[in-house]
């Protein structure tokens, strides 16, 4: 029971740690980020499963994310103002060639990364853009 | 050049794919549930599962009552509850001898005992561990110790008070091991 009281508390920090990063770091990581990539994997183990060494205390750490994963894949389905909150909601950085200040500083995110987005999307000008969407998945959809 | 071979990407029947897919994902979510419930019940004790359960046995013959508090439950590398009470009207006047079957006591990585023993000695298949005698009419000894992380299986214990060189009452418990 205990794990998965700790699973449980675990998976809804990681959910709001990841909900907290820019969105481009679920996209394309930075060096630093991809730090926290790799530890957090180690650390959170210990905090879970702590001195339990058996097969089954894994089976019921990893069923018990993966059963919150299922919850809230459904109520993300169901509901559109939980898959709001959970997922985020796509936000404008480009509008008829402007790129809009605020929310590139909100998502803390340099104008080098949007023209580099751009450039992958074979854009050679901003001033081309009708519109720059950033998804909840940390993508970046450019709509001319 | 030759023209390529047409290589449809949209399959065009889904229909197989997707009823598998539904019943596997409704049997995966339903098999979560299910293991979690289980869990939730043995975390509030309405079922005996996955552990670390325990439960108390006494036997009483010849002015001595043995009490055995052990886990019915455990898992590698986990402390496991194992205490021993022995009582006898009118008291000790010579030391308490209880004897433990010794393959069992082989499953533990042992830190103490609390009262640690004065002597030990072994008797075919049992340890026999001597403690000085108490004040009072009980002798109450709680073991420290951990399920060795190899362990896989569990097995029966018999616990015995030794008086005179034989078994005057014993307990007999089960552990059930989960891998």
């Amino acid at each position: 029971m205990e794990i998965v009281l700790r699973a449980t508390v675990t998976f809804a920090f990681l959910l709001l740690l990841t909900r907290g990063l820019r969105r481009r770091a679920l996209a394309d990581m930075a060096p630093f980020e991809m730090i926290l990539l790799i530890v957090v994997g180690d650390i959170v183990q210990q905090g879970i499963t702590q001195e339990d060494m058996s097969l089954t205390g894994s089976v019921i750490a990893v069923s018990t994310v993966g059963f919150w994963v299922t919850v809230l894949s459904y109520l993300t389905w169901r509901f559109e103002r939980v898959a709001e909150v959970v997922d985020g909601v796509p936000v404008l950085l480009v509008r008829d060639g402007e790129p809009i200040e605020g929310n590139l500083a909100h998502e803390r995110m340099p104008m080098s990364e949007l023209l580099e987005a751009a450039r992958q999307q074979g854009i050679d000008d901003l001033a081309k853009v009708r519109a720059a969407v950033l998804e909840p998945s940390g993508r970046i959809s450019f709509i001319q | 050049m030759p023209s390529a071979r047409s290589r449809p990407t949209v399959p065009e029947d889904t229909s197989t794919g997707e009823r598998l897919h539904a019943w596997y994902y409704r049997l995966t979510t339903a098999l979560l549930v299910l293991l979690l419930a289980v869990v939730v019940l043995d975390g509030l004790s309405v079922v005996d599962a996955f552990g670390v359960d325990k439960t108390t046995e006494t036997a009483t013959a010849d002015g001595y009552t043995l009490t055995v508090t052990a886990a019915t439950v455990t898992r590698p590398a986990l402390a496991t509850p194992f205490e021993i009470d022995v009582r006898r009207d009118g008291g000790f006047t010579t030391p308490v001898e209880v004897a433990i079957e010794t393959d069992y006591l082989s499953l533990f990585d042992y830190q103490r005992m609390y009262p640690e023993p004065s002597a030990e000695r072994t008797a075919g298949d049992f340890t026999v561990l001597e403690f000085d005698p108490p004040d009072g009419d009980e002798l109450t000894v709680t073991f420290d110790w951990r399920l060795e992380p190899a362990v896989q299986s569990g097995r029966d214990v018999t616990v015995a008070v030794v008086d005179d060189g034989r078994h005057v009452v014993a307990v007999t418990r089960h552990l059930r091991v989960w891998p």
